[in-house]
């Protein structure tokens, strides 16, 4: 069994591109796991923590946010060049996050000289994008934020070598789990059924409806469901609208069809 | 069996006895939600026909805990849930769930985890009237016969009591002053009212006794696939059915260079796509109607053993919660009747 | 409070050593283990057919199908495809080192059945891999069963596991072996080419009721394997087959291995062909 001195803690940076830096707060704020995670691994970079970040190679990139800048873009490639896994880490980084709800339109350059007129910009705007829109990830963690449990037994298995467990079940699977009343059947706007799970029914612990920012569930019923929220009076367009909130990038191919 | 009277006036202060057999568990509200629980006050109790949200399996397989824990040295088992415990207010369906989940829990080998906590735990039902939706005389588990310690039988003035258990004849005793062996003619018939009043108050009713035989003969129907495309996957059927007993298992590392965690178990559902996949990938029932197939198969066929019965119990929950009206109601008469509901 | 020592617990994996291990193709690797508690490894047996559930403690626990016979006892052998997580950890361990297993698990196939008759085995791929237990099993016991022919087919040379062994077995006189592969990619391939069902032309004749069929690989061969085999009048019930299903128990509670009402854990993995026909989604 290998012992104190032969244990080699793998190299961590965690990074922020546009967001709002929620995931790493996360982070900092989950006090039961902090100092568990500073004595197991060994972070060269993550600027929230400590103004002293060391830029080399990396076990394990954490990145949050989209990339919106030509800037964010050579800032991601360094990463990935020197990270062996790069992991995305939140809706942003995952889906494009808000900023990315109108992907696809074509209208960016109208919207970008709408808001800041004709001026010379530091680094060129790019539509807010996610992460793999640019680079390969590794793996997924999702959220807004992410979910401190899921995010640090992702972590933990890291740390172990190995992967994260996947999560393909609905946001209903933890709904039932922590004996909600289904929203639906009070006709409530939910996206519970084609959202992916992990977040622990946040919303709809407090009686909220589930606004998707976990991504899209891969096996929802899409189809179904845009029916059934249909019928509770939902315009198609205000559906469509809304699952792109935080759909971004990755909602379109399921709501292409419909 | 030995069946006694109560003053209905008892009642209050004979649940209060209970606390000295186990903490009391039962019906109580909470965010607006029936739920099992722990019960401070017997007064919280909720002992009418109304239907928990999640069902009383809750408090044999639990939701989420952890089997085990590891390290270095393997696997130590974690026994923690394990208390002295008295629930009170089961229904008749309850019990019979709990019947049908011993059939796979306690089949030996024995799951340690629902034996510990079915031993410890006291059942103390109660009648029930019919809800908007009770299906159990369709499914024959309207009344119970075993499977509780003691069992009330409300009939306003006066409560029959069934004695189950020498446990139950133990509470009993505790409090023998309330109770009277002298059940009389007249006690009798208002049994028999109570009864027939209650039988007249069922609205909801289908034919489970030939759904095995239309089961079988319905395998390759189309009717699947309608039923199919309108599932959401959500998998609230079987999260709030007393008979489903699926769980998934997975391995979480503590945030630690060592080889230490915990082994978590999770009620999983058969509506999940990753329910039967293997690596490789194969997904034995990636489809929607397979999953489908294979519940229904479950609640209206067959289950468990060679020769296994049908677990529905007919408590209405599936008819309550699916937001697209698919259940055993809905299933029943579309293929008895070989039509789909229409929109 | 109830005391954990008396608690039976069929969950709690045991510690076994990696006695031995090396490559039989690419990504697949055969592991020889054995309990660390010496008496318990003497002790331990089972059937050809049964499976085993191991664990690396932190990345979970599978089913695993067991490779070795129990009339060679003390040491037990699997054939593991390098596929997910689990096996990914697995392929990490060295000689020596400890993982987990329980069981064994599952009904195995029904010996007694087939004794005095002839046996057919016929495996694709990784099928191959629990059959092998019951080959060394007849051929360990060899004058408790009638002729032995042991049909094997890989898509290509590269993918024939067990290849010195096997190749072995065709010097022995009590044993028919023939092997195939879809695709000669080798150039150097001295057995037929084809599908496995092939294989069957070259069977001599049987006579149907007092011979006996074992059955495993992709779910695709499933079919055509059958229908040969009905074609020389195996009756239904002496035709075996080994299922693989997702397991997390293997002692018929997680519910996840279900077949119609039947757990594949403790129900089988080994069904008869007359089985298929009542549950329809066996195969």
């Amino acid at each position: 069994m290998a012992n104190e001195q032969q244990i080699i803690k793998p190299k961590i940076g965690i990074y922020g591109l546009t967001g709002c830096a929620g995931d790493q707060l996360v982070i900092i704020h989950t006090e039961d796991e902090i100092l568990n995670l500073f004595n197991s691994v060994d972070i060269k970079s993550f600027v929230m923590a400590s103004s002293n970040p060391e830029e080399g190679e990396l076990d394990v990139a954490f990145v949050e946010g989209s990339v919106s800048t030509e800037e964010e873009l050579h800032h991601l490639k360094d990463i990935r060049k020197r990270a062996k896994i790069l992991v995305a880490m939140g809706n942003c980084a995952l889906c494009g996050g808000p900023q990315a709800m109108y992907t696809g339109d074509g209208t960016f350059d109208t919207r970008v000289k709408q808001v800041y007129g004709d001026v010379d910009f530091l680094t060129k705007p790019l539509e807010g994008a996610p992460v793999d829109a640019y680079v390969e990830v590794d793996y997924y963690v999702p959220g807004c934020p992410v979910d401190a449990k899921q995010l640090f037994a992702a972590i933990a298995r890291l740390i172990h070598g190995s992967s994260p467990e996947p999560y393909p079940h609905p946001v209903c699977h933890e709904c039932k789990l922590n004996e909600n009343k289904c929203l639906l059947l009070d006709k409530k706007f939910c996206l519970g059924p084609v959202t992916a799970g992990g977040c622990n029914s946040a919303c709809p612990n407090h009686g909220l409806p589930c606004v998707g920012c976990w991504g899209p569930n891969p096996d929802g019923n899409f189809k179904e469901h845009f029916e059934l929220l249909q019928s509770f009076g939902m315009t198609k367009e205000d559906i469509v609208r809304r699952i792109r909130n935080f759909g971004g990038h990755k909602i379109l191919e399921y709501i292409k069809d419909l | 069996m030995r069946i006694l009277k109560m003053d209905s006036k008892y009642l209050k202060e004979f649940l209060e006895s209970l606390r000295m057999f186990g903490k009391l568990y039962g019906p109580i509200w909470k965010r607006d939600v029936l739920t099992h629980d722990h019960v401070e006050n017997v007064d919280d109790l909720v002992l009418d026909g109304e239907h928990t949200l999640i069902p009383v399996k809750k408090l044999f397989h639990p939701k989420r805990f952890n089997t085990m824990r590891f390290n270095e040295e393997g696997f130590t088992p974690n026994y923690s849930m394990f208390e002295k415990r008295v629930l009170i207010g089961a229904h008749p369906c309850d019990i019979h769930s709990l019947l049908r989940l011993d059939e796979v829990f306690l089949t030996d080998p024995a799951d340690p985890y629902y034996k510990g906590l079915r031993e410890n735990t006291a059942i103390i039902g109660f009648s029930c009237l019919p809800t908007e939706n009770s299906l159990c005389r369709s499914t024959g588990t309207d009344i119970v016969e075993s499977g509780f310690d003691l069992f009330f039988v409300d009939l306003e003035d006066i409560y029959l009591v069934w004695v189950g258990s020498s446990l139950g004849h133990d509470m009993i005793l505790e409090k023998e002053e309330f109770f009277d062996e002298n059940v009389t003619h007249a006690d009798i018939q208002k049994y028999i009212q109570w009864r027939e009043m209650r039988n007249d108050m069922f609205k909801k009713s289908f034919n489970f006794r030939d759904m095995p035989d239309i089961m079988e003969l319905s395998y390759n129907s189309e009717i699947w696939d309608y039923f199919a495309e309108k599932c959401l996957s959500c998998g609230s059927c079987t999260m709030v059915c007393p008979t489903c007993n699926c769980y998934t298992l997975t391995d979480v590392f503590d945030v630690t260079n060592k080889t230490e965690g915990r082994r978590e178990r999770v009620w999983d559902s058969c509506m999940f796509v990753d329910y039967s996949l293997v690596a490789g990938p194969h997904n034995f029932r990636g489809k929607r109607a397979d999953r489908l197939k294979l519940w229904y198969t479950h609640k209206l066929k067959a289950f468990g053993g060679e020769y296994g019965r049908p677990a529905c119990i007919g408590c209405g929950r599936c008819v309550d919660t699916c937001p697209v009206d698919i259940n055993v109601l809905t299933i029943a008469e579309a293929f008895t009747s070989c039509e789909v509901p229409a929109k | 409070m109830t005391k954990t020592q008396q608690i039976e617990n069929p969950y709690i994996p045991e510690p076994a050593r990696i006695v031995r291990h090396y490559d039989l193709v690419k990504d697949h690797r055969f592991f020889q283990v054995r309990h660390v508690d010496m008496k318990r490894a003497m002790s331990f047996t089972y059937n050809p057919g049964q499976f085993i559930m191991l664990s690396i403690p932190g990345l979970g626990e599978a089913p695993f199908s067991i490779s070795s016979t129990p009339s060679r006892p003390g040491i037990l052998e699997m054939g593991i495809r390098k596929v997910g997580k689990l096996t990914e950890a697995l392929f990490k361990k060295k000689d020596n080192d400890i993982i987990y297993i329980r069981g064994p698990y599952g009904n195995g196939f029904k010996i007694d059945q087939m004794r005095g008759k002839d046996i057919i085995i016929v495996a694709g791929g990784l099928g191959v891999i629990p059959l092998r237990s019951i080959l060394y099993y007849v051929l360990d016991n060899r004058d408790q069963f009638g002729r032995l022919f042991f049909l094997y087919g890989a898509k290509n040379p590269d993918e024939i596991l067990f290849k010195t062994e096997f190749f072995q077995l065709k010097n022995r006189v009590d044993i028919e072996c023939l092997y195939t592969v879809d695709v000669d990619t080798s150039g150097e391939w001295t057995e037929a080419v084809g599908v496995v069902t092939r294989l069957f032309e070259h069977l001599p004749e049987i006579d149907p009721s007092r011979s006996a069929a074992v059955v495993c690989g992709p779910p695709v061969m499933y079919k055509y394997v059958i229908q040969e085999l009905l074609k020389l009048k195996i009756p239904k019930n002496q035709i075996q087959m080994t299922l693989e299903r997702k397991m997390e128990c293997g002692v018929g509670k997680c519910g996840h291995c279900v077949l119609d009402h039947l757990y594949t854990c403790i129900d089988g993995p080994v069904f008869t062909y007359w089985d298929t026909l009542h549950f329809r989604e066996l195969i």
